[in-house]
């Protein structure tokens, strides 16, 4: 008994050293909007102009953000849908990423004609409210309109019920259930010093760690293997044999496409296709969406 | 007369000595003899063709070529025989010939190479008769075969009933799989069984029923099809064992049935006229709308639904007016084929969403189909009534309503999604939270894993500590050695007892104080013991020469050799005792 406690120990210390940064930003986001997919819309300065700008202490006070989300939101609602887009995006810049806000920049910009913006958005939403049925919903409209006939990388689905858990919950909750687990475990373990040899503190605790490593090995699996995604913004954008803008074109893919990251490169990612082809495309024209 | 019939017994044997010769000497030549087991037959029967090889074992037939016949090998066998003292064999081939065709059919010699010497048998005649000369309804099975109609146009459908009737046990029953060429195939449902009466002759009847659509002008042929069974047949000849009464002497024949041959001379159609579906039957055509009341916005359905007999699988989407005051959105067509009945019968359904876009009185326009009545030989239109549609002005902001249940009055049906849209944006506030400081989060968050597990540590060493003071006498002197040693240090310091006795306390003190620490018994030691056991310990040589020094002096004043006040020897034992605290601590 005494032998195993020691060893967890041991394993949650060395897991505390490995999940620095467990909370750091998981999104990407898209530092300006390109209009040119657009040449209706008008100017991103005008807009961003109208928008309040007064900052406390270098951040964006959340009174003005309440405001900016206000704006933004009647904006849509005018059918001013740039406009509210870019109200959303400011608000995800300054930080005020929660996965709502994510959804109605996804609306926006699916409205606006951003298609592989929109698709990022709603991606980036349901990897913060992972059973927002809102949120699948709209991603699936979205995903109607794309060109490719290529199934996004999404889990299997008796992979996503037999480890639904990981699928399901969010990063933070994972992280938050991990906590409680830990806390329960070490209390329960410390009842054991009270009550000695007891089989149900014994078990519960047995128990405990495996739920404690179960949760680990998501958060795990979250931060250190999980593949970004590459969604396509324009409409048609090459993927290269080599990270070189001459190389032989493979194929071409089109606005909303999902494909998965396999490797990266300054200014090129090597994403591949279900099928396993794979090919390189400019990063420039990506938006990347990590769970 | 017992006299002349042994003689008829005598005569009988040299006749069958005679001929045993004779066909002991015809065995053992080299030949080819080929047999049928009857010159006549009918097509509905099967002959058997015996091969017999003499003089080899090795050697293999070539038959003739003999298209008026299926052939099957059905086997061979060797016979060896010894004759006087010679030694011969032969080998038997046999064959099963089905009869394909009636008519006298020479089949010609059968070949074979033995002993490097091609071999020939003689040729024959068999006689093949139409099938039983008798009238159907007197045999025991047969087939028929037969079409609606042999005069068709393309497309018009035929219906082919091919009927196996029997009133004798079979089994094995094969029917051959027929080509339809030039006609497109449903079949009517399941082979139907039943009995019924022919000329007063029960039969049990196999139907099986086929909906052919010719299409190709000109003369199509429905091949004969072809049923192989097994009849059981009693032999008529006497029972000669009480076995054979027992189990019935009876074994099977192959039966082959053919039906005839159909030939149908398909007619071309009419020219069309415009808007000509494709369609040979007859068909309707029917419209209605789940509601003729509705708002601008609101979604109604219209459903078309073409039906009725014939060529059902080509019924197609009937093409539907503009309408420019709607918008229409298409759905997945429902289809149904009735393959039970007489005949192939069916529908096909078209859904259309209908959404207003402006208010008024408006009329879906009739919908028609073009087909051909074969029955008249004239093109047709099925056509559906006006039907009206009354749209009020749209209410409120609302725009499309993405559901509605089709047809409601009819009982439960699936609802059916007739228009998508995103759904809208959150509009609360508590959406606006700012992310955490992602340093100060992972800080946070390994605070707060690592907490437990010091709370636990703490806990543990807590329960240890208390555990030691409880059971262990050894931690506990050691623990309480120093306080101990010093408060008796300071009781001497302050008694008036003689120097002797003072000085034995004190050397008591101090050796049971060292005894403590290092888990002795420190009283029955000498300094001596006590000084190696302080080395021993990592104390310093100087702090314990001191040690050893003190405890002699405090011994001489034990006996008078030496004062106490003599150096303050209990001060002197005093700041010793706190030195050795320290070293023994580390």
């Amino acid at each position: 008994m005494s032998r195993w406690r020691i060893s967890s120990l041991v394993g949650w210390v060395v897991l505390a050293l490995h999940s620095h940064g467990l909370q750091a930003s998981q999104v990407v986001t898209a530092e300006e909007v390109h209009t040119e997919l657009s040449e209706s819309r008008p100017p991103l300065e005008e807009i961003v102009a109208e928008l309040p700008s007064v900052e406390l202490h270098g951040e964006l006070h959340p009174a003005l953000a309440a405001e900016i989300f206000l704006k933004a939101n009647a904006a849509y609602e005018e059918g001013a849908y740039a406009k509210a887009a870019a109200g959303y995006q400011r608000l995800v810049r300054e930080g005020f990423d929660d996965g709502r806000i994510q959804f109605n920049l996804g609306n926006a910009l699916l409205r606006n004609g951003e298609l592989g913006r929109a698709i990022a958005s709603y991606l980036r939403s349901r990897a913060a409210s992972p059973r927002d049925e809102d949120v699948r919903a709209n991603l699936d409209f979205a995903r109607q309109s794309t060109k490719d006939a290529i199934a996004p990388p999404e889990p299997s689905e008796v992979l996503s019920t037999l480890f639904f858990w990981h699928f399901r919950l969010s990063h933070r909750e994972l992280a938050i259930g991990l906590l409680a687990v830990n806390l329960i475990f070490w209390a329960v373990l410390g009842l054991g010093l009270v009550w000695p040899n007891r089989e149900l503190i014994r078990w519960t605790s047995l128990l405990l760690l495996v739920l404690l490593f179960t949760l680990a090995t998501s958060l795990l699996v979250h931060r250190f293997l999980d593949r970004p995604v590459a969604v396509v913004v324009p409409q048609e954008l090459s993927a290269h044999t080599a990270p070189e803008e001459g190389s032989v074109v493979r194929f071409n893919l089109h606005a909303g496409t999902e494909v998965r990251v396999q490797d990266q490169r300054p200014g090129w990612m090597r994403v591949s296709l279900p099928d396993g082809q794979q090919g390189w495309i400019a990063e420039e024209w990506i938006e990347l969406v990590y769970r | 007369m017992r006299r002349e019939g042994s003689r008829l017994r005598l005569h009988c044997f040299a006749l069958a000595c005679l001929a045993g010769f004779g066909l002991a000497s015809w065995l053992s030549a080299a030949e080819v003899i080929a047999t049928i087991d009857r010159p006549e037959a009918t097509v509905e029967d099967q002959l058997l063709l015996t091969v017999v090889i003499e003089g080899s074992r090795g050697a293999e037939p070539v038959l003739p070529e003999i298209p008026q016949f299926e052939v099957y090998p059905r086997g061979q066998s060797t016979q060896m025989r010894f004759i006087n003292g010679r030694m011969s064999s032969s080998v038997t081939y046999n064959y099963l010939l089905v009869p394909k065709a009636t008519g006298v059919i020479q089949i010609g010699p059968v070949t074979a190479e033995v002993d490097g010497e091609i071999l020939a048998s003689q040729p024959f005649q068999v006689s093949i008769l139409e099938a039983s000369a008798q009238p159907q309804q007197q045999r025991d099975l047969f087939i028929t075969s037969r079409v609606s109609t042999t005069n068709p146009f393309v497309g018009q459908e035929v219906i082919y009933i091919w009927r196996f009737y029997r009133r004798v046990r079979i089994g094995d029953a094969r029917l051959e799989p027929q080509e339809f060429q030039g006609f497109l195939v449903e079949d009517l449902g399941e082979v139907r069984e039943y009995q019924t009466a022919v000329n007063g002759v029960e039969y049990l009847v196999s139907e099986i029923r086929k909906a052919l659509f010719p299409q190709e002008v000109g003369s199509l042929v429905i091949p004969a099809s072809r049923l192989t069974c097994e009849v059981l047949v009693r032999n008529s000849r006497r029972s000669r064992s009480l076995m054979d009464d027992f189990f019935g002497s009876s074994s099977t024949a192959t039966k082959v049935l053919r039906s005839a041959r159909i030939e149908i001379e398909v007619r071309p159609l009419p020219p069309p006229p415009d808007g000509f579906s494709g369609l040979v039957g007859s068909f309707t055509i029917d419209a209605s709308m789940s509601k003729q009341q509705l708002k601008v916005g609101e979604s109604a359905t219209l459903r078309l639904t073409v039906s009725g007999n014939g060529n059902v699988q080509l019924i197609g989407e009937p093409e539907l007016a503009d309408l420019p005051a709607f918008k229409v959105y298409g759905d997945q067509p429902e289809r149904s084929v009735n393959r039970n009945g007489r005949s192939l019968s069916g529908f096909r359904s078209f859904s259309k969403a209908l959404v207003p876009l402006e208010p008024g009185n408006w009329t879906i326009p009739p919908v028609s189909v073009h087909y051909f009545d074969p029955e008249t030989a004239t093109f047709k239109a099925a056509a559906t009534a006006e039907i009206p549609l009354f749209v009020a002005p749209a209410e409120g902001s609302e725009d499309l309503h993405l559901t509605e249940f089709i047809a409601p009055t009819t009982g439960k049906v699936a609802v059916r999604i007739l228009a998508d849209d995103i759904l809208p944006i959150y509009g609360e506030l508590d959406a606006v939270s700012r992310r955490s400081n992602p340093s100060r989060s992972t800080l946070l968050f390994l605070l707060a894993l690592v907490l437990p597990i010091g709370l636990y540590l703490s806990a543990r060493s807590v329960q240890r500590h208390r555990w030691r003071l409880e059971h262990d006498v050894a931690f506990q002197r050691h623990r309480v050695a120093f306080r101990r040693a010093r408060k008796q240090l300071q009781q001497l310091a302050g008694s008036d007892s003689d120097p002797g006795q003072l000085g034995q306390s004190t050397s008591l003190c101090l050796r049971e104080y060292i005894g403590d620490k290092l888990g002795l018994e420190g009283a029955a030691l000498t300094p001596a013991e006590l000084d190696d056991m302080l080395k021993g310990h990592g104390v310093s040589e100087a702090l314990s020469g001191e040690t050893l020094d003190l405890l002699e002096r405090l011994e001489a004043a034990q006996f008078g050799a030496a004062s106490l006040e003599d150096g303050n020897l209990i001060q002197q034992a005093s700041a010793l005792l706190k030195r050795l605290e320290g070293e023994l601590k580390k």
